[in-house]
């Protein structure tokens, strides 16, 4: 063996053991990269379905997952993202820090690993986490900014400036970044240097009035104590904007039943009714078994008009609440526009068991009664409403007209008086007060001749059909017969057929037998038989405009 | 110049003796030891939660450390909870209460004794049964006010639902004077504060008052995974709070429209001192989820809110907190009372600095309290100088009021827990949490709330009654404090009746350094140790004392023994200068 030769022999007896150790170690590095931590999943016992289906569905994935350990980090980093989505940040972590295991070179997922430890208050592992995504992507605006925001809460100011510049070198115009300059000169109480780059992001993002808040202390340290309130009162929370696009897709990601029933929520509001149907549909597709849901969805689609879908919506809310007022509520309503009225009742009755104080379902139940001739119970339901006794005229007239039909005028009397003073120019409740009282045996004399004198002026004023009817009734009430008889017979011949030409010849009858009217108008007027609330009524119910 | 040394308080003497007879003895290796179950203080607070997730079932309660019987000791008052919901019965409580029913409030009495030994046998006897009338509502917090000036302090309980103004009769019972004193308010009330905001020696009263909480329309809270979670703040609109004048006749006028109180707010805590040094009391609320009050005293019975521009209504971004807990105190020992506020998980505690003028800056990073602080939800808190060092520490006590993730994986049935914490003042303007070298108290997990300061052995070292949401009460008794010297201050007035809202301060080479003040105010929910204990570090000499009385008598009194408590009396001290 020559020197050489044995130089040589000697270098590869050195190098290969040394390349051998060298794959070795490359070797059990990789598979340490490929390492992964056992992720004890969170017991999603307690989750809403639909997120339950997305979070297992992730799990599924991963656990499924073949490949290469780029898409297999793609999974794990997916699924990371799903539960920090969902604030559970222990899992997130570990699924993040898997996908770094399988793909080191993924700034994706750094920046998010990096992201949930700020969150937490984990600042040196947000830096270290921020600082190797940086590696990855210095070009990443949003990167710098939290990195500069964990320093500054971690006290390490200077590193901090260093990260707020290294984002305006990105962009000299980051409205966050020159706001993370100045917080460092708060931070070192150089409150006078704080102020420019404070206008500066203000001018650039007017929007971002946070900032005033920052100024109105910068002023306030310098001195200038008007600038500063000034700056004070126009503070607001909207904080500087910056491209962040991998915390948008984060967030949209963050998606359950209270997301699309706000958002539902929101659009009824604003009278957007399809758009209300849409996202309530939507949430019971995370909750479906949420009865509030599907009768918030069953109203809409009433209010839309597709009675028989709004139907579905209350049975299944009536399935998973047997007992819930506000269901049988909404069923009766729905039986009673389909004609239903016996059903209808049923369950007015049992809404208003199940929920004493709520007045709508006695309301309707009342008008239903009316219509049934059931003007007792009608009188009974009326009179349990509050806005009965304050200043409701058409259900003060409803009660009247109950009151007479059960057997009471004196009471419908006095009911009609109180909607007359609400509403004086009406004239049914004009006609409606003569009328019942001019159809009541029991009022006194005096009584009977202030309605003869209501009467006469505006039958003068009418020369109608109904003013001469109530004139005449009032002439019969005070005991002047013959002319109630001749009013009666001139008007019978301008009274059409029906029930209205039938009253007026019973009331004639009556007037030839000197006896007085027995009710204000024919029983098949349609004062007595209120139909269900129409369309136009329940929008108005739900404070909704007029349909368009 | 008079400084009387109080009989009852010579034990403290016996502890400080043992130290110096024995240097050599084994000093305790904790610093706070509870001693509640010991002592026979058997409280459980019972929450009545059922499963439903109701708002207020982790927010109670608090508790107070007041010398009821004026033997010279602290004794313990406790809110107690009820079952909590419409229609709810006993039996449906997921916890059973673990006190008789009717539940109420407990008074316990201290019955310390020097043992055989020499030692101190700290001892508490429940006298609730022979205490007349006791809060009986759903309790939240209590406050110590002597309202009729006759010397014994009587209670003002904040409930979720009517308040109760428990008169202290003097023979060891209390009386329910509400409607007579016409304090009365339904709203869901938490802390107040008794003071003399307008100097004509009565005290009056401050409510700070939480949300508008309705049963009636209670709303329905989520978390992000839509499971049931309790509400925040900003799901119920905020409230105004009320100040009450006393009259001295027994009656109190609510005067909160003509004093310009009128912010509303989600009142959780108060204190009341002089923060823009004119000697008049001024008034601090933080307000969980909206922006903080300062109630400058306009020195003709009115306030102004100047919290904005004073810096301390919001964070150093500009946003309102979460805050609950607060105190004041200078801990910097720059003469101004600064303040330090608890704050929910993620928003870190916030220490506002005073310049002096009543002008605040947030420096809770630059201190070290703020990263410390972020995973926890703080409540109870206070200033006070545990080590007797001369500086102020602070200990918070932490319990979230939402579910924590790892409890709730790891299937905790009341997933709310946390452990305390103490943060040292290093002296140089920082604070170090400590937590982990104080002792097994600090390893607890419980969800608590309020925090009650004062020195309950008497030993001149400040102990700690802090009260768990659904868990028991611990006594913290201190075992580190007379380790160093201390001076023990009762400051009373002519009749001999403690006195709120004076400052002192140790006079030395011309200067007035450690100011201190009387106070029953701050922490959350519950009321302090009126007396005061200055930490003298190594210092052992004689102490000479400068005191500003709160109607702006200036005096001084020399010569105070150190490690003893000493009762300064208004008017026997020599007059002082600024």
């Amino acid at each position: 063996m020559t020197k050489k030769q044995a130089q040589n022999f000697s270098g590869k007896c050195v190098l290969q053991p040394v390349l051998f150790l060298m794959a070795l170690l490359m070797f059990s590095g990789c598979a340490k990269g490929e390492q992964l931590q056992e992720l004890n999943h969170p017991d999603l016992g307690g989750v809403e379905p639909g997120v339950q289906k997305r979070l297992m569905a992730g799990r599924l994935r991963v656990e499924a997952a073949r490949g290469g350990k780029k898409k297999r980090a793609e999974d794990w980093g997916n699924m990371g993202m799903l539960y920090h989505a969902y604030e559970m940040h222990g899992p997130a972590q570990a699924a993040y820090a898997n996908a770094i295991a399988l793909d080191q070179n993924s700034f994706r997922w750094l920046y998010l690993l990096a992201f949930s430890h700020q969150r937490l208050g984990d600042y040196e592992a947000a830096q270290k986490y921020y600082l190797r995504a940086m590696e990855l992507d210095p070009a990443y605006l949003g990167g710098w900014i939290h990195l500069g925001q964990v320093y500054l809460d971690n006290q390490q100011l200077d590193a901090a400036k260093t990260a707020f510049s290294r984002a305006l070198n990105i962009e000299p115009g980051s409205a966050a970044a020159l706001t993370g300059i100045a917080r460092f000169h708060i931070a070192n109480r150089n409150f006078d240097r704080a102020i420019d780059p404070l206008k500066q992001a203000l001018e650039i993002q007017p929007a971002a009035n946070q900032l005033h808040y920052y100024l109105g202390m910068a002023y306030r340290q310098t001195g200038d104590r008007d600038l500063a309130r000034l700056h004070m009162d126009l503070r607001g929370t909207s904080t500087p904007w910056f491209d962040d696009q991998l915390l948008i897709e984060l967030n949209a990601l963050h998606r359950n039943s209270r997301t699309y029933l706000d958002i539902g929520r929101d659009a009824f509001e604003r009278g957007d009714l399809l758009t209300a149907a849409e996202n309530y549909r939507l949430a019971l597709e995370f909750r479906p078994a949420d009865a509030t849901t599907h009768l918030a969805l069953s109203w809409v689609l009433e209010l839309l008009g597709k009675t028989s879908q709004a139907r579905t919506q209350v049975e299944l809310s009536l399935e998973l609440e047997p007992d819930s007022a506000k269901a049988h509520y909404s069923k009766a309503r729905l039986l009673e526009e389909a004609g239903d009225d016996k059903q209808a009742a049923l369950h007015y009755l049992i809404a208003i068991a199940g929920d004493p104080q709520a007045e709508p379902p006695k309301l309707l139940l009342a008008n239903l009664r009316m219509r049934q001739q059931q003007f007792a119970e009608a009188v009974v339901l009326f009179q349990q409403i509050d806005a009965v006794d304050n200043t409701d005229v058409l259900l003060l007239f409803r009660l009247a007209l109950s009151l007479h039909a059960s057997g009471d005028c004196l009471a419908a009397v006095a009911i009609m008086e109180r909607a007359l003073a609400l509403q004086p120019t009406s004239g049914t409740l004009n006609q409606g007060l003569i009328r019942s009282g001019s159809s009541c045996p029991a009022a006194g004399l005096a009584d009977k001749l202030r309605w003869l004198a209501l009467a006469r002026p505006m039958f003068e004023k009418l020369r109608s059909v109904d003013s001469a009817e109530t004139l005449a009734m009032a002439l019969a009430a005070s005991g002047d017969f013959s002319e109630a008889i001749r009013l009666q017979q001139s008007l019978l011949t301008n009274t059409p057929g029906g029930g209205a030409r039938r009253f007026a010849h019973g009331n004639l009858e009556r007037y030839r037998q000197n006896e007085i009217a027995v009710r204000p108008w024919p029983a098949d007027n349609p004062f007595y038989s209120p139909p269900p609330a129409p369309l136009a009524d329940k929008r108005r119910m739900a404070g909704l405009p007029p349909a368009p | 110049m008079i400084a009387i040394t109080l009989p009852k308080l010579r034990l403290t003497a016996y502890a400080s003796l043992a130290c110096l007879l024995f240097p050599g003895a084994a000093l305790p290796e904790e610093v706070f030891v509870d001693m509640a179950s010991a002592s026979g203080i058997d409280f459980f607070h019972f929450n009545g939660m059922s499963g439903e997730i109701y708002f207020p079932e982790h927010m109670g309660a608090g508790s107070a450390l007041f010398d009821y019987d004026r033997d010279g000791d602290l004794d313990l008052y406790i809110v107690q909870g009820t079952m909590l919901g419409p229609g709810k019965q006993i039996e449906d409580a997921l916890i059973p209460p673990r006190h008789p029913l009717p539940m109420s409030d407990r008074l316990y009495r201290n019955d310390s004794r020097i043992g055989e030994d020499g030692k101190m046998q700290i001892r508490f006897t429940d006298v609730t049964a022979e205490s007349g009338e006791l809060g009986s509502g759903y309790g939240m917090g209590v406050a110590v006010g002597d309202i009729d000036n006759d010397g014994y302090p009587d209670l003002y309980v904040m409930n979720l639902g009517n308040n109760q103004l428990l008169r202290n009769n003097g023979d060891g019972s209390f009386s329910d004077v509400t409607k007579l004193a016409g304090v009365d308010d339904p709203r869901w009330s938490t802390s107040a504060v008794f003071l003399d905001y307008d100097k004509d020696g009565w005290q009056d009263l401050y409510v700070a008052t939480y949300v508008a909480f309705d049963w009636e329309n209670r709303i329905p809270c989520f978390s992000s995974t839509a499971t049931a979670e309790y509400c925040g703040p900003k799901t119920y609109a905020g409230t105004v709070d009320k100040l009450f004048r006393n009259l001295g006749d027994g009656r109190f006028e609510e005067v909160t429209g003509m004093a310009g109180i009128d912010g509303k707010g989600g009142g959780l805590g108060v204190v009341a001192t002089d923060f823009n040094g004119d000697q008049w009391l001024d008034i601090y609320v933080t307000n969980d989820g909206s922006a903080n009050f300062l109630w400058i005293n306009q020195q003709d019975g009115s306030f102004v809110d100047d919290a904005l521009l004073a810096g301390a209504a919001l964070n150093m971004d500009g946003a309102p907190e979460a805050s609950m807990g607060v105190d004041a105190a200078d801990f910097d020992d720059d003469g101004d009372d600064d303040l330090f506020m608890t704050h929910l998980a993620r928003e870190t505690n916030t220490l506002y600095i005073n310049d002096g003028t009543g002008w605040f800056e947030d420096r809770s990073v630059s201190m070290g309290l703020a990263k410390d602080s972020f995973p926890y939800t703080g409540f109870g808190v206070a200033w006070f100088d545990y080590d007797n060092d001369g500086w102020l520490d602070l200990l918070v006590v932490n319990g979230a009021v939402s579910h924590i993730e790892k409890l709730v994986a790891a299937k905790d049935p009341y997933p709310l827990h946390q452990p305390n914490q103490l943060y040292r003042n290093l002296g140089n303007g920082h604070y170090q949490d400590v937590s982990a070298e104080s002792g097994k108290v600090f390893a607890l997990s419980e969800v608590s709330r309020g925090a009650a300061f004062g020195d309950i052995d008497n030993d001149g070292d400040t102990d700690v009654l802090i009260t768990n949401n659904n868990g028991p009460a611990r006594l913290l008794i201190n075992q580190v404090g007379t380790r160093k010297h201390w001076l023990g201050l009762e400051l009373v007035s002519a009749r001999g009746h403690p006195v709120i809202g004076a400052r002192v301060a140790l006079l030395s080479g011309g200067k007035k350094h450690r100011w201190r003040r009387t106070r029953r105010d701050g922490s959350y929910a519950s009321a302090n140790d009126p007396r005061v204990i200055i930490g003298l570090g190594d210092d052992d000499g004689e102490q000479h004392l400068f005191v500003l009385w709160p109607d702006g008598r200036r005096e001084s009194f020399t010569g105070l023994a150190a490690n003893r408590y000493h009762r300064i009396e208004y008017g026997r001290g020599r007059p002082a200068d600024d």
